[in-house]
């Protein structure tokens, strides 16, 4: 049985995070990885990006070519893993082979919620979550006009937005009352809407899609069925209704899951030898004060880099886990962080200012800034982020957050000494 | 402006307001123009940040920067800090009438006066074309007949000792056998001048406290007390006793190696001095032990000293007090009398007389004074020197000259008059980036040295600051040190009194009798 | 490695570092160029932060643990293992701004002159010494080498081989062209 010292599963952010500490630990121990897709390392919220033409393939790669052979990493790529024996130490894969481990990070994401909708099956119907899936969407684009989004969070958009750059016509269908609701609050939902409305993409909301149906002469995507009873023609459906921890791969394997794999601040699962980060893992917010599924790629990156530290022996915590989202539709920005979509009550306080398209949104809890959202001038907007991690209070400051007017002087005398002098080692 | 709610007693006379109920009239012609070459100003706004007279602004509605020439003191930051050089700072080209004997000066004089009838204030050193007589003596050089030394290959002293000398001396073995009174041995025959922390910002007086002790020298803290901060200087520390006696105590008697009483300066001879208490913030109260924001005023005389005598007493009051460990001085401003006052200090049991011309500069002073009252320092240094030669009592007592010192030749023109070393206060300043605007009484020093705002005073960084006076005194040095091998003198010892090293142009006879000194050309 | 540092204490809040920051990352690199009228906006990556008589500037502390390049969703912003320098690839950067958000000090600015990308203090590699510090009159700003934390790089060669050009990751010169 082929055996490494670290066996990563999962190429992808939280893998890379994890490879490169440890070999910044200087540790020099075999390390394998197993994934499922067969690309290079990639980053994965390009491939909209790719698909709209914006990105070159070449700049879609998270890191360089020879990126596994210089942190000599043995790939064994477009290989699924299906079990774990966490007893025998070793993970099984689909083809039937079994990899022996010291140490097992699991970092393979999340798969794509695949609603039950008739018609699911039909050419042209796509998810947006991998090269591939971009790789072939971008093909069956190229003689088709007009698509359907199921689906309104992020990726949903940034898929119209990208859909729109290539001259289609979109049609986006939403359950809830508006988009993005999940990140964002009714204001900011409503400046995103205007955005992409004023770039002729159809905002449909409250609806579901309850079927996809071909044309006589072939089965294709021809129609959609919405839940008001409405039919719209269109040749391209995309699903994006979002992402689920492949937490099935651990199943009964006795690795603790709750909506993910659960791990510590370590980002250790509840077996010693085994380690879990990315989208996958349910790990601790620091604001929410308890474990979390917070698929973002910063978290993924440095959950995987915390696993990596700690694999080689080297402590490291990871307390600065928060949610943060930082996306632009056709070059206007949006940017959240933390309680975003919290309103006024429950021992929080809300600030808000809206100025043309420029919104700013602070939450506080405790005199503490928890939450944020900006839209338009995002200037600085590290620096509360950065005030949130740092949980300094911010009594007094609430209108000058909204007006933009902080900068690091108004933080506390020992805050902003350490901001000068540190070496930017611990952003707790 | 608000026009606030006017009580009209009489109805029957209407309610009026003049321009002259708000504010001061001006008739003045502002003194300085400010040309910006637009081609060059980036609207960086660094001239706005940087002037403290509120002369820069940005006109919003134009998109440019601005200017109001009639707040300019002249001081020149806004043109040095411009990063394109786009600011000129130049006497404004509109000049009242020009008139023989009523100068645009004294035409602007009075028209301040007639406006707020009080006294002009200024501050810095007399600036008027009085004859500087420094630049009126040409300094001697050996040719063939006694050879000149090269001083960068041969030994060359500089090192001075100040404090009174014994008439004799009695050697046994080779080693020095009689008691002597207390002496301080400087590098060089340069001392930083009594400059007071509340005149100048706290980090001026560090940088100038640690530009002595690098170079082996002292420094001199004026009347306004000693900076807790500052007590770790003690080797190169003058402290001075004032009229006001701010922050003289025990522990600060003892925190230096000399003691100065301060009698006069040489730019208000006769009258006391004023800090206003906008300038005494928390640490000046401390340091002075006054309370803060209220004006420290020293008295024109000390109230103990109306004699010799009572100066004697004060001498000896410190002495006791310091344990006859250190110098004495009596700084005396330069005046008509100052070598029978110099002759009385010695004998009075000073061990130094220092003593300041009427070019020496102020934090504040009226205009008057500074620039009418007193004596130039060359006449005063020189009958002083020749008076206590005459009373045989030369040897009892360290000479020290300030008051318009410029450069090295100054320096070696003094020693060459009698004196055994020299104060700079002015020169030091300017090196520490002073331009002679003379606003220091304003508090608003652009430069942030005579200033106790925080915003203005950062502008000194006390180790930069440190560093060029450093330089500045180790430049002259050299130059003394050249000029000295051009003479053919190894020692700055055997330049002292040596006046046949100096010869006088342009001089009348009386001048050179009181100089001690031929004519060029004999 | 080299970092740039305030000292608050001298800082005159002249923003002269400012200026100079802009007039090097302008395309002509010439002051009266830079800020001419219809010169494309320029951008200071230094923040003058000022309140009441306090002032310092701020610029990247090429940190240790650097959350923009952790953040950074394309892998164009990266800490180079060698000199500690974090740097943004503006051929890889698609300006979503994560960085900025992630930054904790405020100091990564958009640039949208040509294209969009993210830029920050690089400690003006190309002109040898950091403007800043160098047209601060006052000396309120430091370049100083602090030791690189082993463990701060963002990536570190592999053991064994020489730290050699050959294994600089990431660095410019060596490509994805396998
Ligand atoms: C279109 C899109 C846009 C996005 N935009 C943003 C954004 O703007 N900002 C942001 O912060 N985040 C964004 N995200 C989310 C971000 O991409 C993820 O948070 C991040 O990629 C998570 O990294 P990960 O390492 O946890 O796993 P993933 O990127 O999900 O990768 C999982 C890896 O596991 C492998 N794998 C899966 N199953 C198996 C198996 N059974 N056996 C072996 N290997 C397996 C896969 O091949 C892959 O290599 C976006 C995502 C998408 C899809
Ligand atoms: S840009 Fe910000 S987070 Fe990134 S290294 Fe610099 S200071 Fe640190
Ligand atoms: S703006 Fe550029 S450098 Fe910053 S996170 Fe996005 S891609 Fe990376």
């Amino acid at each position: 049985m082929n055996k490494f010292d670290y066996l990563i599963i999962g190429n992808s952010t939280a893998a890379v995070g994890a490879i490169e500490a440890i070999r910044a630990a200087g540790d020099n121990g075999s390390i394998g990885v197993v994934a499922h897709e067969t690309e290079h390392t990639y980053s994965r919220p390009l491939i909209t990006y790719f698909m709209a033409g914006k990105v070159a393939e070449e700049n879609v790669y998270y890191r360089p070519g020879n990126f596994y052979e210089r942190m000599g990493v043995e790939c064994m790529f477009g290989r699924q893993m299906k079990s774990v024996d966490v007893e025998g130490r070793s993970v099984l894969l689909e083809d039937g082979e079994r990899i022996g481990y010291g140490l097992l990070m699991i970092a393979a994401g999340g798969s794509p919620i695949a609603p039950p909708i008739p018609g699911m099956d039909r050419p042209g119907v796509f998810f947006m979550n991998t090269m591939d899936d971009a790789r072939k969407a971008k093909g069956w684009l190229q003689h088709n006009k007009r698509a359907v989004v199921i689906g309104g969070g992020l990726t949903g958009l940034k898929t119209a937005e990208a859909l729109a750059n290539l001259g289609q016509e979109v049609i986006v269908v939403e359950l809830a009352p508006r988009v993005l609701a999940a990140a964002m609050d009714e204001a900011c939902s409503e400046l995103v809407r205007q955005v992409l409305v004023s770039k002729g993409i159809e905002i449909l909301t409250e609806v579901q899609v309850t079927r996809i149906d071909g044309c006589d002469d072939s089965n294709d995507v021809c129609f959609a069925t919405l839940s008001t009873g409405e039919v719209i023609s269109c040749d391209t459906v995309f699903m994006a209704i979002g992402v689920r921890p492949r937490i099935e791969l651990v199943k009964d394997s006795g690795i603790e899951i709750g909506r993910g794999i659960l791990v510590d601040r370590h980002m250790r699962t509840n077996i010693p030898n085994v380690y879990a980060s990315g989208d996958i893992a349910e790990a601790f917010d620091p604001l929410f004060g308890g474990q979390r599924v917070l698929p973002i790629l910063p978290n993924a990156y440095i959950g995987g880099r915390v696993a990596g530290m700690n694999m080689t022996g080297k402590e490291a915590s990871y307390n600065v886990g928060m949610s943060v989202n930082s996306v632009n539709f056709f070059g206007f920005p949006f940017m959240s962080a933390g309680f975003a979509t919290q309103e006024e009550g429950d021992g929080f306080k809300v600030f808000k200012k809206l100025d043309g398209t420029n919104y700013r949104k602070i939450v506080t809890r405790e005199s503490k800034l928890v939450g944020m959202l900006i839209s338009g001038d995002v200037e600085r907007a590290g620096l509360m982020t950065g005030m949130m991690r740092a949980g300094v209070s911010v009594e007094g400051m609430e209108q000058d957050l909204l007006d933009g007017k902080l900068g690091l002087i108004c933080l506390p005398k020992d805050v902003l000494e350490e901001r000068i002098h540190s070496s930017g080692r611990n952003w707790q | 402006m608000k026009i606030e709610e006017h009580q009209n007693n009489n109805p029957s006379k209407p309610a009026q307001r003049k321009a002259s109920d708000f504010k001061i009239r001006s008739n003045r012609l502002s003194e300085f123009a400010v040309q910006r070459d637009y081609d060059r100003c980036i609207k960086c706004e660094v001239c706005i940040k940087q002037c403290s007279f509120d002369v820069h602004y940005r006109d919003e509605e134009d998109d440019l920067i601005k200017h109001r020439p009639e707040n300019c003191v002249g001081c020149h930051r806004c043109a040095v800090m411009c990063p394109t050089a786009a600011i000129s700072i130049t006497p404004n080209p509109a000049q009242y009438r020009a008139h023989g004997s009523w100068s645009g000066e004294h035409v602007k004089d009075i028209n301040r006066q007639a406006e707020t009838g009080g006294v002009v204030l200024t501050g810095s050193g007399n600036d008027k074309a009085a004859p500087v007589y420094w630049d009126r003596m040409l300094i001697n050089a050996s040719q063939v007949t006694n050879p000149s030394i090269d001083p960068l290959r041969e030994p060359m002293e500089l090192r001075t000792y100040i404090g009174a000398k014994p008439a004799s001396v009695k050697v046994k073995d080779g080693k020095l056998a009689s008691e002597m009174p207390p002496q301080i041995k400087i590098q060089m025959p340069i001392l930083f001048s009594a400059i007071s922390y509340g005149a100048i910002s706290y980090n001026v007086q560090k940088a100038i406290a640690e530009a002595a002790e690098e170079l082996g020298t002292l420094y001199n803290t004026g009347e306004g007390g000693l900076h807790p901060d500052f007590y770790k200087y003690k080797d190169n520390t003058i402290v001075q006793v004032a009229s006001g006696r701010f922050g003289v105590h025990p522990d600060y008697l003892n925190a230096a190696r000399m003691v100065e009483i301060k009698i006069g300066q040489g730019a208000k001879p006769g009258i006391g001095g004023h800090l206003a208490g906008e300038k005494v913030s928390e640490s000046v109260s401390i340091t002075r032990m006054i309370p803060m924001g209220t004006d420290a005023i020293s008295p024109a005389p000390q109230h103990d000293i109306y004699s010799i005598e009572d100066l004697r007493m004060l001498i000896f009051a410190l002495k006791e007090a310091t344990n006859y460990r250190v110098p004495v001085s009596v700084k005396i401003a330069a005046v008509h009398n100052a070598a029978a006052i110099a002759s009385g200090i010695v004998r009075a049991g000073a061990d130094v007389v220092a003593i300041d011309g009427f070019r020496g500069g102020t934090g504040a002073a009226p205009k008057a004074i500074r620039d009418n009252v007193g004596l130039p320092i060359e006449f005063a240094l020189a009958a002083v020197d020749q008076r206590l030669r005459d009373e045989g009592i030369r040897n009892q007592v360290t000479l020290i000259s300030g008051g318009g010192i410029r450069c090295a030749a100054d320096i070696v023109k003094a020693i060459a008059l009698g004196a055994d070393a020299v104060y700079i206060g002015t020169a030091a300043l300017i090196a520490v980036g002073c331009t002679l605007c003379q606003k220091c009484y304003s508090g608003k020093c652009n430069w942030g040295i005579a200033t106790q705002n925080p915003y203005l005073a950062k502008r000194v960084n006390s180790e930069i600051a440190k560093n060029r006076l450093v330089n500045l005194v180790q430049g002259w040095s050299h130059e003394i040190k050249e000029m000295l091998g051009g003479m053919g003198i190894n020692s700055i010892e055997s330049l002292k009194g040596s006046r046949s090293q100096l010869r006088g142009v342009g001089l009348t006879s009386e001048e050179l009798d009181i100089l001690g000194i031929r004519p060029a050309g004999m | 490695m080299w970092r740039i540092r305030a000292i608050p204490e001298v800082c005159i809040g002249c923003g002269l570092c400012r200026v100079w920051c802009k007039v090097e990352h302008s395309d002509s690199k010439n002051i009266h160029k830079a800020f001419k009228p219809n010169a494309p906006e320029t951008i200071s990556c230094v923040e003058l932060e000022e309140s009441g008589c306090e002032s310092f500037a701020m610029q990247c502390r090429q940190c240790d643990e650097p959350l923009c390049a952790y953040g950074c969703i394309t892998g164009a912003m990266t800490k180079d293992p060698d000199t500690g320098l974090v740097t943004v690839d503006k051929k890889k950067c698609v300006g979503c701004w994560t960085c900025i958000l992630m930054c904790p000090n405020g100091v990564i600015k958009r640039d949208e002159r040509n294209g969009r990308s993210a830029i920050k203090c690089d400690l003006c590699k190309d002109r040898g010494f950091p403007s800043c510090v160098e047209h601060c009159p006052n000396d309120a700003l430091v370049i100083e080498e602090s030791p690189m934390n082993p463990l701060a790089a963002h990536s570190a060669p592999l053991s064994g081989s020489s730290r050699g050009d050959e294994n600089i990751l990431f660095s410019e010169e060596v490509d994805d062209d396998e």
